[in-house]
């Protein structure tokens, strides 16, 4: 293996922009995991992120640990990416290819293949601290595909949380929640896909692609 | 009848006398010729002859020194001659050879013979037809000359080497000879004394040692990370780290709680290694019978035993140390290397035994965790016992006289032994065999005499025979001293009165 000048830039690690986080997961966070971001304060004049394991709630953007892993203490601290540069990150089956979307998976440190998030940049994988990983890069989806399994219609400029589907057919509940606000003009079904995106304004909106 | 004394020094006249001492080395012979007061004493450098009956003597190229009336009935004028070593002092040489490696070896490209050194020297001199080839071969004299003044390089070099410079009046040439070699003093029936033989037992040593300079290693040396605590003492387990786990505490160490616990710990942590013992966990040296109980024994260089060579400046350069072994290289996965050279920055602190990184140098475990690297560290060093002595390879040879035992230093002649089975004992230990066995002949002919001759006497000198004295003196018989092994001519300035003039001399280079 090719071994690295650190200082000059050639070692991979100084060629990503890194932030500091504190685990509040209250677990070890292995290495490559995609990390939810709790909260963000000023320590010493510098920017220190909480992060904590992904939930059931889509997050649309996520810290990716190094190849560091950290321990399962408050005070434990690791160097996390929001992968701009793209770079490593931890998935635990399936075969990663160019282009295909990758996304974080409720309760788990890992990526799950066709989901919203990450954009995959080849099919190479490796095994660093312990886990798999494949190569990609983090794109904060401008929409992502929703379904209404609200309970009832929602209509227009009323809020609901849906699943977010995803899957090779685009109808696999991912386990993953948004709420939203109706946007269009028009009731949305029960049992009907939509769109939502966080690009429109201060709330999440969605409008239904199927009535 | 007795034979005519004729003594003549160019166009000089009234020349009633000359006690003309005639040594070995580099200073020239001063002899004092005597002749009635006279004006305007000036002579450009001549011959000096003398001759009684048959036996005829020329010294080349003398010159006159200082002048002086001495008082009496018959006034006499005694004027100092030089012979034509008095030259030599104006002459230069330059030229930087047996350089040696890293290694010890010397480097091929500055080898030189003690011969061929003293051949140098004697050209820049001016001096031609000169025989070296009496001197010693297989050791190699360092020489550094910048403008330096050849006669001093000669005679440092001769010195050097047990060899004696020789004026050979007979052939007017220049002559290298071991010391203790040559056709003795021999005896013809016209001398005025019987040659009582004697020993110089205070100048005769027991024993010839030749001290190397110190051994040097390269095994490579295990590293360990230290740290500074707070009480500013340097060890495995700081007290900030109390309740603490390296593994958990990446960088930044956020456990640590006072701003000087943090500032020792982000300036140590994973920063600073120190030098353990061998890399098998030990602390003896291969090789050496010292016994070492601490890494203090050990006398870092920053630089390694191998050498590089530079195709501009055609010579080689030293190379620094390195550091190799398994650490994250700051790659972007959590792999190690596995016996790789750290080619990245870092400072050798020699004597604090101790590397320092700009930053944190770890190992990744199989879950990612931070562990300690396993560092070796590549560096040229001594080892001590713990009074100070440094290891080094001596020879000894047996000399037999009553003195006690003959120091040769020879720092130039290391012996090195590396880590990849580089051993370069076998070469410094035949140096230093040589060496010794050069100085044991010196002293082989441990009997000095004189002999006194009326007439003249027309012996040369070598390495044994070191001085002639002739003495034609108004109203004498012609005389001639001859002695050997030790200067017995009273009036003139000893042997070791000249190389003592010739090192303050050199102390200006």
């Amino acid at each position: 293996m090719a071994v690295y000048i650190p200082q000059d830039f050639r070692a991979p690690f100084f060629r990503k922009n890194w932030v500091r986080f504190v685990n509040s997961a209250g677990e070890t966070i292995p290495s490559h995991a995609i990390m939810r971001v709790t909260n963000c304060t000023v320590t010493n004049g510098e920017m220190i992120y909480t992060v904590a394991k992904p939930d059931g709630t889509y997050r649309w953007r996520y810290l990716v640990n190094s190849c560091i892993a950290v321990g399962s203490g408050s005070a434990h601290e690791g160097w996390g990416t929001f992968l701009d540069e793209g770079g490593p990150a931890y998935y635990s089956s399936g075969t990663p290819a160019l282009n295909e979307m990758w996304g974080p998976t409720s309760g788990q440190w890992y990526l799950t293949q066709h989901r919203p998030g990450f954009l995959i940049s080849g099919a190479g994988t490796s095994t660093s601290g312990g886990v798999n990983v494949l190569f990609t890069k983090q794109v904060v989806p401008g929409e992502i595909r929703v379904y209404n399994d609200s309970g009832g219609a929602v209509a227009a400029s009323a809020s609901a949380t849906m699943s977010v589907y995803g899957g090779s057919a685009g109808t696999t509940d991912t386990s993953m929640d948004v709420t939203l606000t109706n946007a269009s003009t028009t009731s949305w079904a029960t049992s009907k896909y939509g769109s939502a995106t966080i690009d429109m304004g201060g709330l999440i909106f969605g409008v239904p692609l199927q009535v | 009848m007795p034979d005519q004394l004729n003594i003549s020094f160019g166009s000089l006249q009234g020349i009633v006398g000359l006690v003309m001492p005639f040594s070995r080395g580099v200073t020239p012979s001063c002899g004092t010729l005597f002749l009635r007061p006279r004006d305007g004493l000036d002579q450009p450098p001549s011959d000096l002859a003398f001759s009684l009956g048959s036996t005829s003597i020329v010294l080349r190229g003398c010159a006159l020194g200082a002048c002086f009336v001495r008082i009496g009935q018959r006034p006499y004028m005694a004027c100092q001659v030089f012979d034509r070593r008095w030259q030599w002092k104006f002459k230069s040489v330059s030229g930087k050879y047996n350089q040696r490696l890293t290694s010890g070896i010397v480097d091929e490209n500055t080898k030189k013979q003690p011969g061929e050194l003293a051949t140098i020297i004697l050209n820049a001199i001016g001096e031609f037809g000169f025989d070296v080839s009496r001197m010693p071969t297989g050791v190699y004299p360092p020489a550094d000359w910048n403008v330096t003044r050849a006669d001093l390089a000669l005679a440092k070099l001769c010195e050097y080497v047990a060899c004696e410079v020789v004026l050979n009046h007979q052939t007017d040439r220049v002559e290298i000879w071991p010391l203790g070699t040559g056709q003795g003093l021999q005896t013809t029936g016209d001398e005025t004394t019987p040659q009582w033989r004697y020993i110089p037992r205070a100048n005769i040593p027991s024993q010839v040692q030749v001290h190397c300079g110190e051994s040097l290693y390269q095994y490579r040396l295990k590293l360990e990370a230290v740290y500074r605590g707070t009480n500013l003492t340097q060890s495995t387990n700081p007290d900030w780290m109390a309740g603490l786990s390296f593994s958990t505490q990446g960088f930044e160490f956020p456990g640590v709680s006072t701003q000087l616990q943090s500032a020792v710990a982000l300036d140590t942590g994973w920063r600073e290694f120190r030098v353990m013992g061998q890399e098998g966990g030990n602390l003896s040296v291969p090789g050496v019978p010292v016994a070492i109980s601490n890494t203090r024994q050990y006398v870092l260089k920053d630089y390694i035993l191998y050498s590089a060579y530079d195709d501009r400046t055609q010579r080689y350069q030293r190379l620094p140390y390195y550091i190799e072994g398994d650490f994250w290289p700051y790659g972007d996965l959590a792999t190690t290397t596995s016996n790789q050279v750290y080619i990245g920055p870092s400072a050798l602190y020699p004597e604090r035994q101790m590397v320092k990184f700009p930053f944190p140098v770890v190992k990744l475990d199989s879950t990612g965790l931070i562990t300690a690297p396993t560092l070796y560290l590549h560096c040229a060093y001594a080892v001590q016992d713990e009074n100070g002595s440094r290891w080094r390879w001596t020879s000894t040879a047996n000399v037999g006289g009553s003195g006690g035992i003959l120091i040769l230093r020879r720092p130039e002649i290391q012996a090195t032994y590396g880590w990849t089975g580089t051993n370069t004992q076998a070469q410094a230990a035949a140096e230093a065999e040589k060496y010794a066995q050069i100085f044991v002949q010196r002293f082989g002919s441990g009997q000095a005499s004189e002999l006194t001759f009326r007439g003249l006497g027309n012996s040369s000198l070598n390495g044994n025979v070191c001085q002639i004295v002739w003495k034609m003196l108004p109203g004498r018989i012609p005389m001639t001293k001859i002695s050997d092994l030790e200067e017995h001519d009273q009036y003139s300035m000893s042997r070791q009165e000249r190389r003592r003039r010739e090192r303050l001399d050199g102390m200006e280079d």
